[in-house]
């Protein structure tokens, strides 16, 4: 099986036409659940999620021949997710400010309501010390998780965080000074 | 910028570029192979198959319009105007009752009997007050609900839907459905 591209999917809806679909059907797949996923680790509800899921993907669908190939389709795609979420926060206006909904004293459903509890290895020392981080932590959490799975660089965490660089390392350093506690008691795997 | 400081940021850098893959080594690696099972792990739990539905029939109402916000009363009006022409002259060639069911975008998505339909809007309210007066007007019975910033028209169909109340519909590209009634949730956009 070939992998998708999401460079060559972005093109397609650049085509317009069936092209266009295909490639948009070829991003979804490549996104949207861990997109939607990403918006429940941020205590948004069902409908909440698959709302911002759809303005996520229509933005996509409308800024897609704006798509410079200055970053990863990868980055270019969540920062706009990212957005969307903070956009639809500010509006809401909620008593909580928006660092406390992205920072410290966030879902404390994040990562366990989804079953990993379940998991087959959920009684991996560091595991549970991640589920553990990503609750009080879920935005830092779910950062993390996209650089391991994008594969991003700094500058490229920078646009999605739309920090500054500077912004940005100390956003990675405190990620990982608070991380630590919560992997401390994993002696075996500190010590592998 | 002391010595301290320095280790500490050559710290915070490999620890990243080995939690992001670039370099293979230490604990950072080891946490992102485990942190790419959890990602894929609870994508697989996520099921977007009504997702995408409601995203094709938005994507396609976004091919039917205009970009942006140059949307002015006046091609809203030829838009709706040319739908009704064309289902007016199809119902008129075809037999009665035997719409050609190509015609008609894929079926909505049932929930609890109603179909819901979304349409992204930079003037929800607006639009749905226009669908929900053109329908009154038809004898539709409407009922308009607002909850944070979204505006739901329930809209009680009997069968068959008229032809005028489908062209209504159908020129805001919202399908009929086969059965049951039909909800058109408006949702503003940010643009």
């Amino acid at each position: 099986m070939t992998e998708t591209d999401p460079n060559e999917s972005l093109r397609r809806v650049t085509l317009g036409g069936k092209l266009a679909e295909q490639g948009m059907e070829q991003l979804f797949q490549l996104y949207a659940a861990r997109i939607k996923a990403f918006f429940r680790h941020h205590r948004m509800s069902d409908e909440e999620a698959a709302d911002l899921l759809q303005e996520t993907f229509i933005k996509v669908y409308r800024s897609a021949d704006k798509f410079e190939g200055n970053s990863k389709v990868s980055t270019w795609i969540w920062t706009i997710a990212r957005n969307c979420m903070l956009d639809y926060l500010r509006s809401k206006k909620t008593h909580e400010s928006l660092d406390d909904l992205l920072e410290e004293g966030g879902s404390v459903e994040a990562l366990v309501v989804h079953g990993h509890e379940d998991h087959v290895h959920i009684q991996d020392c560091v595991q549970r010390g991640f589920i553990a981080f990503a609750k009080s932590f879920p935005d830092r959490a779910h950062a993390m998780r996209l650089a391991a799975f994008e594969g991003w660089d700094m500058e490229e965490m920078a646009d999605f965080l739309s920090r500054t660089p500077a912004a940005t390392r100390e956003y990675i350093s405190q990620c990982r000074k608070k991380l630590t506690p919560f992997l401390e008691h994993c002696r075996d795997w500190l010590e592998a | 910028m002391g010595q301290e400081d320095n280790k500490s940021a050559q710290d915070d850098q490999a620890w990243f570029d080995a939690l992001s893959g670039k370099t293979d080594t230490g604990q950072a690696a080891r946490l992102r192979n485990m942190l790419r099972e959890v990602e894929l792990a609870d994508a697989a739990q996520e099921d977007t198959t009504h997702d995408w539905q409601r995203l094709q029939f938005a994507l396609r109402r976004e091919k039917a319009q205009p970009s942006g916000q140059a949307r002015t009363g006046l091609r809203y009006f030829a838009i709706a105007a040319s739908v009704l022409i064309v289902v007016g002259t199809v119902s008129m060639l075809m037999p009665k009752g035997e719409m050609p069911s190509s015609s008609a975008p894929e079926s909505a998505t049932m929930m609890r009997g109603t179909s819901e339909q979304v349409i992204f809007s930079a003037t929800p309210e607006q639009d749905a007050i226009q669908l929900e007066s053109e329908l009154v007007r038809l004898g539709v019975k409407v009922v308009k609900s607002t909850s944070a910033e979204k505006i739901k028209l329930h809209i009680t169909l009997s069968y068959p839907v008229k032809d005028e109340a489908r062209a209504v519909l159908e020129s805001r590209i919202i399908p009929v459905p086969d059965q049951g009634d039909l909800t058109v949730v408006f949702i503003p956009t940010n643009h």
